[in-house]
């Protein structure tokens, strides 16, 4: 039987003495509850020592403790313990005394408070909490220095470029640092009074936006809505066509009284269609493949004979291209008006006179011809009078027209008499007559010193497509007639030349499609029609870029 | 048969519910093709935009469930399990909501300082899956302290025993002794306290007269034994400073986190 006499130091110096007996042959001592006797030693392992009791020695046994089992100093695995002897096991000392069939264990815990100081300074040290700030010092110093660099401080500095949802539009740079100009009140959407205290040139809040809402009775669209910016630096026009589509593929269902045909893709285009004026003047839109789309113009010309072959000039023969006539414009995407000056006049020679083939009438106004043919007329009177008589009076040439036979004139007389003879020679057979449309003047109208006949309006249409936008400098590299099909066969004045939509259709297409040339909707028309913008809304640049400096 | 962990629990209840969430997420943001590209200011950016919102609120909520120990709000198994799957689910939500747009701003900064908080807290998880087991096999479940007080208690016994050596003596101490001053860098690294060379002692031992070899080799063993417990006292200091560590990131980085997304918030909003 074992007999545990636990001796503990009260805090006034006195010695508490506990007992309690284990009536055991063999007993281990531990720190942990599994150990027969439970010592709260802070250096005791779990289970530390066993002790064996056959009544007639004492053996003490180190269970494997880190501290170990010592006596007199020495560490000891298995010793034979004498009564009287005493062993360490870490910091307590058990003295065994042992006699009549018991032992006794006289226990107490060395306090050893030298050890346990430094012991508390290197546990401190093996902590890594030692080393590192406190957790929520740690967590308010971060969430603070959030809250008042990216919250605060935007609003203490005036510059919120930290709060921008992405990249500007490149024409906006300029007021990227004045957020208020697009965003002017907190929390509510940009207002279309935003955009137009700068964009009021195309009159998107007024006549045009009407005119779209009229057109799109559903449409309560913000400026900002289609036109979204931060959404990186290219410019702020969405291209993709479902903008449009999401209504035209089907615009019937939206728009019942709409005579516009559904276009759901570029692939599904319908035929262009040309704006003509019909009887009333009224402009109406013709499909180009229709047998009503007619070129209004009242010019004649033959392109086949224009092009077929060489073309006798003044200063010899010529082959003509298309771009004799037809010239880019500086800006590369629209076409030159023709100019007789520049076009016709080098084969189309407006001489009147054979015995002065450089006189030319001018071109451009039927009124000036009779005034400048008087003119002519009355000079070569004058100086006919003014020389010797000649065999042959200047009366009798017969005037003709570059590379024909000479035709004999009708009347010999005044030079009012010459200068109407020539006028009509050149309205109903030579000059004027070989490309106008020509009307005579009814004879009330006609006076001694005008001209008695009238050119009709030559009708030449510049834009045929006037809600579609073409770039011809973009097409540069294309022959003409890889697109304006037929103009080496077309005879007649009436033939529209256009290329017809499944022209374009070979190399456009919309939604990405491989192979094809990427065309939205916007890639040819305009949401809003563009109007210059009237100088009394223009800005003075320097004003205001000084109103963006804060 | 493994044992389940907060990773496992419930056969990977949260995994497949995060994973089913994304799935989800991910299907409906592939249908979305708004006019104008995805970003979070379409209808489907608002909608995953709330619910990555939802999201991190409830992850943060889980630092006051682990400490409400009389909620009855489901186990703190399972919400520890919740906040790993779901936390691992943001990393994703959260581009998909922006429509994979990022730029130097606030709205970038808070998913950096989730990110970072995430991947801090993969690495919490990995440390916790590999280190825990080994923490309680060290010195038979001895306690720190009692190791420290032993180790202090044999360097005060080698101070006896060299008390009035010789300097071959002195030698071998000298070789082996090391000063037991742990530091951060010692914590976060594997020791490097250099093991007792048997040879090279057998050849020191040489020196020493016979009258101190008893006391030498005495010596020896305290010195092997007291190396045994700085190696284990540091191992387990090592184990439990990377138990923690991961937090000193994770945490902090998650408060700015809840900063950063509010004036996200604030910010999409105030210039809406």
């Amino acid at each position: 039987m074992f007999r545990l006499i636990y001796e503990k130091k009260r805090e006034d110096g006195g010695v508490e003495r506990l007992v309690q007996e284990f009536p055991h042959d063999e007993i281990t001592i531990g720190r942990g509850g599994e150990s027969t006797v439970v010592i709260p030693g802070r250096r005791l392992a779990l289970v530390h020592a066993r002790m064996v009791w056959d009544g007639q020695a004492l053996v003490v046994v180190d269970a494997g403790s880190v501290a170990g089992v010592r006596a007199e100093g020495r560490r000891i695995a298995r010793e034979n313990l004498a009564s009287g002897d005493t062993i360490v096991l870490g910091d307590v000392s058990i003295r065994c005394e042992y006699a009549n069939g018991s032992v006794d264990l006289i226990c107490h815990i060395d306090e050893e408070e030298k050890i346990q100081v430094r012991a508390k300074d290197t546990l401190a040290g093996l902590r890594v909490e030692t080393y590192l700030p406190s957790m929520r010092a740690l967590c308010l110093v971060v969430g603070l220095a959030a809250l008042i660099g990216c919250g605060l401080y935007p609003f203490l500095d005036g510059d919120f470029s930290a709060w921008s949802s992405g990249p500007i539009a490149n024409p906006h740079k300029l007021i990227e640092a004045d957020c208020q100009k697009c965003h002017t009140s907190p929390f509510e959407q940009v207002p279309d009074s935003s955009c137009l205290a700068c964009h009021s040139m195309t009159e998107h809040g007024s006549s045009s936006m009407n005119q779209v809402r009229v057109g799109h009775p559903d449409t309560e669209k913000r400026c900002a809505q289609c036109h979204m910016d931060h959404n990186g630096t290219s410019g702020l026009i969405e291209e993709d066509a479902r903008q449009c589509t999401t209504c035209h593929a089907n615009l019937k269902q939206h728009a019942k009284e709409s005579t516009f045909l559904d276009v759901s893709s570029f692939a599904k285009h319908p035929q262009f269609h040309i704006a003509l004026l019909d009887s009333a003047d009224r402009t109406i839109r013709v499909p180009i493949d229709s047998t009503d789309a007619i070129d209004p113009g009242t010019i004649q010309l033959n392109h086949a004979v224009h092009l077929e072959g060489f073309i006798r000039t003044r200063t010899g023969e010529k082959k003509l291209a298309c771009n004799s006539c037809h010239e880019l414009s500086g800006d590369f995407k629209t076409i030159k008006p023709i100019s007789f000056d520049n076009h016709c006049r080098e084969c189309h020679s407006l001489s009147f006179d054979d015995r002065d083939p450089e006189q030319e009438v001018p071109h451009g106004d039927a009124e000036v011809i009779f005034p400048f043919l008087y003119t002519h007329y009355t000079t070569q009177t004058l100086e006919r009078e003014n020389k010797p008589a000649t065999k042959t009076s200047t009366m009798d040439v017969s005037r003709r027209i570059p590379g024909s036979e000479p035709v004999a004139l009708s009347v010999k007389g005044s030079p009012q008499e010459l200068a109407r003879e020539a006028e009509r020679q050149l309205f109903t057979k030579t000059g004027c007559a070989l490309c106008h449309g020509i009307d005579e003047k009814p004879v009330e109208e006609r006076k001694e010193d005008n001209a008695h006949y009238r050119i009709k309006p030559s009708n030449i249409k510049t834009v045929w497509l006037p809600h579609a936008r073409f770039s011809h400098g973009a097409h540069e590299e294309y022959t003409c007639e890889s697109c304006h099909a037929g103009v080496q066969k077309s005879t007649n004045s009436g033939d529209v030349l256009l290329p017809k939509v499944g022209i374009c259709q070979n190399c456009h297409a919309d939604n990405h499609r491989k192979g094809f040339v990427s065309s939205d909707c916007v890639t040819c028309h305009s949401h809003h029609d563009q109007q210059a913008m009237a100088p009394e809304k223009k800005l003075d640049i320097r004003t205001y870029i000084r109103s963006l400096i804060r | 048969m493994t044992t389940e962990t907060f990773v496992s629990y419930k056969s990977f209840r949260w995994l497949w519910i995060a994973c089913t969430a994304l799935l989800v997420s991910g299907y409906i943001y592939w249908l979305d093709d708004p006019i104008g590209g995805r970003n979070g200011g379409t209808l489907v950016g608002y909608a995953l935009g709330v619910i990555a919102t939802i999201a991190v609120v409830w992850l943060m909520a889980y630092g006051l469930r682990k400490r409400s120990y009389h909620s009855s709000l489901g186990t703190v198994e399972g919400w520890l399990s919740a906040h790993v799957w779901i936390g691992l689910g943001v990393l994703v939500l959260v581009p998909l909501h922006a429509g994979f747009s990022f730029g130097i701003n606030v709205h970038t900064l808070a998913y950096g300082c989730m990110v970072i908080t995430i991947l801090s807290g993969i690495w919490g998880v990995a440390n916790y899956a590999t280190l825990t087991t080994k923490i309680t096999s060290h010195h038979g479940g001895a306690k720190e302290s009692a190791v420290v007080e032993q180790m202090h208690a044999i360097s005060e016994e080698l101070d006896r025993l060299c008390a009035g050596k010789s300097a071959e003596f002195l030698d071998i101490f000298n070789a082996y002794n090391f000063s037991f001053h742990p530091s951060l860098r010692a914590l976060l690294k594997r020791n490097s306290i250099p093991a007792i060379d048997s040879k090279r002692v057998q050849q020191q031992m040489q020196g020493v007269s016979e009258q101190e070899s008893a006391d030498a080799l005495t010596m020896i063993g305290l010195l092997d034994q007291r190396i045994d417990l700085a190696r284990g006292l540091l191992e387990q200091a090592r184990i439990k400073a990377l138990l923690k560590v991961w937090l000193y990131i994770h945490v902090p980085c998650s408060v700015a986190l809840c900063v950063t997304l509010a004036i996200h918030i604030l910010s999409v909003f105030y210039f809406w």
